[in-house]
């Protein structure tokens, strides 16, 4: 693989990532927003990612514990959970598994915020890309058909796109199924009030969330952390970079997946809020800095951050891992000429089955 | 003795109260000399300024308090091996505060580039404390109105007025032009020009006359510089200008994540009165202009048709995330961290080097 085609991948699996987070952002205000009212839902609360306990009788993880990537709460007898899908595979067999997973979210699940901790019942959504949708939901159907799936629960497929107008907004549609209330569901139906993108950008509550219950890809997590170290340095840091162009700041993953979490994170601040970013995630993307000569191990999750005026870091993530994914990419075209050449007669079964 | 040598040996004294140093500024215009001012933005007091200028981190760089007192009088080595051997004797200034605005004055008669000098010395090292703050076109004409409104025998003419203005070439690889022009009018006409021919001002020296006569010039990075007339310039025009600076510095500040109980960032925008994005080369044009700003990062992440990108500014850690959704607009985002020098600065940035527009709150929803 070419470096700018790596360089191209990357960038669009960032821009994917940003897109899903939008994506369940502008589902998140949808689901929240007040027709009559014209506002949002005063005592709503929205969760991107928690921790809820599923029962015994749960078809796919019994007495388990699962986070959805976004859950609603509107009202007592409005609530929302969400999965946002907007990475599948264009594969029918390989997307399958994916989609009689999400059986998982109809259950009653323990954990919703209040006192009781549940709800009397809840709409499942599936968020998807606006060109999966009509794929999704006719395998989505033949699964019910040949009774692999099925919900006890409202279930509905919401896709989702970007609309370039004389602004951007991010349009929803209700593709298949049924939604509390009725309302909602005529007007997710109609799809003729898209949401403004920099309404929910800049949306207090949740404007400031980057990162939901999935691994970003690398580049933007070592954004996120130079960010992140840049903006916790003391002045007295600050200002040495000013005049030497360089400071070195010691950090700890573990703490540093904290301020991560409470800068780009969802925060609900209960013991039910997911670690995110996960602090694998964490690791790895220092790793990756060691590789950048950015930063040096010293031990076990210490490391040490070179922190200089780095002019476009993003460029210089993107370019880093698209590297690390030619590599992969060679070794593996390598690895399969070589099994090719020692197997010819099972030539065909071994370019078959190439991941 | 040579005349400035002279007059910087008279101004540079101890002087025990502010009156003293007014006559003494007022003597240097008097006697055909300029002095130069800033009016900046702070959020503590001096003594706690002074104490960290008398320090030993400051003593390293340069920096010396020559004086025990309120006004007190500053001395910044300006050191560098470009300088004339004239200019690395060092500047000189003296700092003093308005206590309940939040406000520090600095005042000098060194030369304007050596007076610039020792401001982003202090500026640099007293951060995020001390910020400048800069005034956008139509918060220059507010306050000057106002000043003319309250004062109905005061009248102000101006001199001279550089301004910006866009190229309209789409063959020109310049976005902005400087223009400068001498003249003499009311301030009221000049504005309305300005407005017409969809220009921005940058600096404007005016002549103030009611009770006295005065004579100064005053820029939109809130430093201004006075020949005639000292007193009563402080007391027109840059109080006027004062009050302006304070209003910006509430409306811009504490927009960060962390100066909120609920970490909620507020968002503002840039606005435009024509729908400047419809031309999506104008997104490039943006972030061209973005990359320029001096010790930031620009990250893109989406170019076109819509623009997200990430700002870091490094000379303080703050962030922004920088959207044009809108045909009309540019949304700033703050992140984590952004100090309201931070804020004043990339937006003033923007304004100035790419199109100026009105800043409006965006609370979003």
């Amino acid at each position: 693989m070419k470096l700018d085609d790596a360089i191209s991948q990357v960038r669009d699996e960032c821009d994917n990532y940003i897109q899903t987070v939008q994506a369940l952002k502008a589902l998140a205000n949808e689901l929240l927003w007040d027709e009559g009212k014209e506002r949002l839902v005063i005592n709503g609360k929205v969760y991107f990612g928690r921790k809820m306990d599923t029962s015994h009788s749960n078809r796919i993880s019994p007495d388990a514990q699962v986070t959805p990537d976004l859950l609603v709460l509107r009202s007592e007898n409005e609530s929302y959970v969400v999965e946002a899908k907007l990475a599948l595979s264009k594969d029918p067999a390989k997307r399958k598994d994916k989609l009689i997973e999400i059986q998982k979210y109809d259950d009653n699940f323990y954990g919703w915020d209040g006192s009781k901790g549940y709800v009397a019942s809840h709409d499942i959504i599936l968020l998807v890309r606006f060109f999966h949708g009509v794929n999704v939901r006719d395998q989505i159907a033949q699964l019910k058909t040949d009774k692999k799936m099925k919900f006890e629960r409202n279930f509905a497929i919401v896709t989702f796109h970007r609309v370039e107008e004389t602004q951007t907004w991010m349009s929803l549609e209700l593709l298949d199924g049924i939604l509390k209330p009725k309302e909602k569901q005529d007007k997710l139906i109609r799809r003729d009030k898209p949401i403004s993108l920099e309404l929910l950008v800049s949306n207090p509550q949740f404007g400031h969330v980057q990162l939901y219950d999935a691994r970003p890809p690398a580049p933007l997590l070592m954004h996120q952390i130079h960010e992140t170290i840049l903006a916790t340095l003391p002045s007295e840091d600050n200002l040495l970079l000013m005049e030497t162009g360089k400071v070195e700041r010691e950090v700890d993953t573990g703490e540093l997946r904290e301020m991560l979490s409470e800068s780009f994170g969802p925060r609900n601040g209960d013991d039910r809020t997911p670690d995110i970013p996960k602090r694998a995630w964490v690791r790895d993307a220092m790793v990756l800095f060691v590789k950048l000569g950015w930063s040096k191990h010293e031990e076990k999750s210490k490391y040490v951050y070179e922190v200089r005026q780095r002019r476009n870091p993003l460029d210089q993530f993107v370019k880093l891992c698209a590297r690390e994914v030619s590599k992969t990419v060679e070794m593996k075209a390598k690895m399969l000429a070589k099994e090719k050449e020692k197997y010819p007669l099972f030539q065909k079964i071994i370019e078959k089955e190439k991941p | 003795m040579h005349f400035q040598q002279k007059m910087e040996s008279e101004f540079y004294v101890v002087h025990e109260k502010l009156g003293d140093l007014f006559e003494a500024a007022s003597r240097v215009c008097y006697r055909g000399g300029q002095v130069q001012g800033g009016i900046l933005s702070c959020d503590t007091e001096i003594d706690v300024l002074v104490e960290r200028l008398q320090g030993g981190g400051a003593g390293a760089r340069g920096i010396k308090v020559r004086s025990k007192k309120s006004p007190y009088l500053i001395q910044v080595r300006t050191d560098g091996r470009r300088l004339a051997p004239e200019k690395r004797k060092g500047a000189k200034a003296f700092i003093w505060e308005e206590k309940k605005k939040g406000i520090i004055y600095l005042l000098s008669c060194e030369d304007r580039e050596n007076f610039e000098r020792l401001s982003s010395k202090i500026e640099r090292y007293l951060s995020p404390r001390l910020s400048k703050i800069f005034l956008r076109t139509s918060e220059i004409r507010s306050a000057l109105n106002r000043l003319t409104e309250n004062s109905k025998s005061l009248t102000l003419r101006v001199r001279e007025y550089t301004s910006r203005s866009l190229i309209d070439d789409p063959g020109s690889h310049k976005r902005v032009r400087t223009n400068r022009e001498w003249t003499d009018e009311d301030h009221r006409s000049v504005f309305e020009k300005l407005s017409e021919q969809r220009e921005w001002i940058s600096a404007i020296r005016l002549d103030v006359c009611g009770q006295s006569l005065a004579s100064g010039k005053i820029r939109r990075d809130s430093t201004f510089s006075c020949a005639r007339g000292f007193k009563y310039f402080f007391r027109t025009v840059v109080s006027t200008v004062k009050d302006a600076v304070v209003r910006s510095r509430e409306f811009l500040g504490k927009r960060d994540q962390q100066s909120h109980p609920k970490r909620f960032a507020r968002a503002l925008k840039i606005e435009y009165e024509q729908p400047v994005f419809s031309d999506k080369r104008q997104n490039g044009r943006l972030v061209q202009t973005l990359k320029g700003l001096r010790n930031s990062a620009l990250s893109v992440f989406h170019p076109n048709p819509y623009l997200h990108a990430s700002l870091i500014d490094y000379t303080d850690g703050s962030s922004y995330e920088i959207w044009v959704t809108t045909q009309n607009s540019i949304l700033i985002v703050p992140k984590r961290k952004a100090t309201t020098g931070s804020i004043e600065r990339v937006c003033d940035f923007i304004c100035d080097k790419f199109q100026e527009g009105e800043i409006k709150d965006f609370p979003g929803q």
